[in-house]
């Protein structure tokens, strides 16, 4: 029964206009809210308050596959529990054994440093995290897991799964938060080679599962299967982290620079389990030494206060948590993310550190770390 | 009176908890393989509202449920929420006309109107500066058209289960 929007019928031209009305309205509204989330984060708020009010349906939709995992577990067999175990248990002793070469390593790597007078390496706080939704097109790779700003998580926070780099958090809700993941066509990753320390920026490809390192000179000394880590450039990615291999390397003689695809080591599309990490900065680049770095009387929490001068925003974040905190590390994570949206080189926050911050800055210098 | 207010409580119930369903059902992970061809079962949802209580059920609903599927799955705020306003509002102007169509019709119309979707997000995505391919819509489109019979059956049922006399 044709009966008007709001009352009786008025008529066929009544109700056409007013069709039109809505129709421009919400058109137009939806125009100024994409313009308005597009073009910077004055929508951050209101998304991560709709993240909120969202997440239990956010948080259903990963249950049947949750349910139906935990459902596998309570009917495997003994005898497989039991192989699992074993294997685990290999694992566990091999891992010990690296852990002590590690841990020598790291002594004599503070050692050292504390010789050269050079920032230390500080250890991350590290919290785990679950995957509760994933939003994967050609040109964007999304995933959300169940932790938010209650978890202190931050914007541009840095997000690892058990074997390398996955991406860095987009979006924060009390509750929840959106990762950006490192195949996504506007995420840029600063990279080292390891073998050579070539530094180059390692990006998204549209449609690809794999990244691609920008502005590589077609001359530069890499082989297939070398590992690329994060070179810790941008501020944003502590350093070392593992971001994938080489697999695939075209240096055609004709182009300006080498094509290098990079398998990311991260289980992008299978993780499950996801790490985030709270890099305690290590970016004192003048003044450090080892000592300062090292947690002091008040505990860890207190130690990126403790640890100098240049303490970027979001290092204060994890304890001090809550919504306070996003506003916190606002400037510098913004113009950062308004960039990558647009397109360009993403992951430099502008103003972090004195360091090249565009991608093509930080490989025409190629050869010139460690 | 008391009808009037019943009803109204009655209808935003099978509204929210039906959107909530075909949202849930857009969010919920799928092999990778049958990722691609993912239904677009809010858009099926809204088409339906949009036909069979299109005094209720308008522009307005349909762009917030766009804003709550932009919230859920992290993309750009309003960008579902304008394609589902120009399918609601497509659907909702000619709804009298479109009861009358056979299954195949509709069907017809809602892989129309999915395409329409896509064709919002993609040139969306393309001013932003991403590279949507709009060829990945066609699956979604066909299993959407395949689908529709049934979707749209369930829904009728759904209304003449429950809101049945309340002028919906």
């Amino acid at each position: 029964m044709p009966t008007g929007v709001d009352g009786p019928m008025k008529g066929l031209f009544s109700r056409d206009g007013a069709w039109l009305q809505r129709l421009l309205f919400f058109g137009l509204l939806s125009l100024v809210l994409m313009s308005a989330d597009h073009r910077g984060s004055y929508l951050e708020g209101v998304r991560g308050a709709l993240m909120a009010v969202t997440y239990p349906l956010q948080r259903a939709a990963a249950f049947p596959p949750a349910l139906f995992g935990s459902l596998q577990l309570q009917f495997r067999s003994l005898s497989a529990v039991r192989a699992e175990n074993s294997a685990l248990r290999a694992e566990v002793q091999a891992l010990r054994l690296n852990l002590q070469r590690f841990e020598a390593t790291l002594r004599e790597n503070q050692r050292l440093r504390a010789l050269l007078d050079s920032p230390s390496m500080s250890n991350e706080r590290v919290q785990g995290a679950e995957l509760i939704g994933l939003e994967s097109t050609d040109a964007q790779r999304l995933v959300t897991i169940d932790r938010g700003s209650r978890n202190g998580v931050f914007r541009g926070q840095p997000v690892l799964d058990a074997s390398g780099v996955l991406g860095q958090v987009l979006h924060v809700s009390p509750y929840s938060a959106t990762v950006m993941l490192i195949t996504d066509s506007r995420h840029a990753l600063p990279v080292r080679v390891d073998r050579t320390g070539l530094l180059a920026v390692a990006r998204g490809q549209h449609g690809s599962d794999r990244v691609v390192l920008n502005f590589v000179p077609n001359n530069a000394n890499l082989e297939l299967g070398d590992t690329v880590v994060t070179s810790g450039l941008g501020g944003r990615f502590p350093e070392g982290y593992s971001v994938g291999r080489i697999v695939a390397l075209d240096t055609h003689p004709g182009a300006p620079f080498a094509r290098v695809e990079v398998e990311p080591e991260a289980r992008l599309s299978s993780a499950r389990e996801v790490l985030l990490v709270w890099p305690e900065t290590t970016l004192q680049r003048n003044e450090a030494s080892v000592s300062e770095a090292a947690p002091e009387a008040s505990g860890p929490e207190a130690s990126p206060e403790a640890s100098g001068s240049e303490v970027v925003p979001e290092a204060s974040v994890p304890e001090a948590a809550s919504g306070a905190s996003i506003p916190d590390g606002e400037p510098a994570v913004d113009s950062a993310a308004s960039t990558s949206v647009a397109g360009r080189s993403s992951e430099s926050a502008p103003g972090r550190i004195p360091q090249p911050e565009s991608g093509s800055a930080a490989a025409s210098a190629p050869e010139s770390t460690p | 009176m008391s009808v009037v207010r019943v009803g109204w409580l009655a209808r935003l119930l099978v509204f929210v908890t039906t959107l909530v369903v075909a949202l849930l059902l857009s969010l919920s992970p799928l092999p990778d393989w049958a990722e691609p061809a993912r239904p677009a079962w809010v858009l099926m949802v809204v088409v339906y509202w949009s036909l069979a209580c299109p005094q209720w059920f308008g522009i307005g609903s349909a762009w917030l449920t766009g804003l709550t599927l932009d919230v859920l799955s992290g993309t750009l705020l309003g960008q579902h929420a304008l394609g589902l306003v120009l399918v609601a509002a497509v659907a909702g102007r000619y709804h009298l006309m479109l009861r009358n169509f056979s299954f195949l019709q509709q069907a017809i119309l809602v892989v129309g109107l999915v395409l329409l979707d896509g064709a919002v997000v993609t040139l969306i995505n393309l001013a932003i500066g991403l590279h949507p391919d709009f060829g990945r819509m066609l699956p979604t489109a066909l299993t959407t058209g395949l689908l529709w019979p049934w979707v749209f059956l369930s829904l009728r049922a759904t209304r003449r289960r429950f809101l049945r006399g309340l002028d919906a």
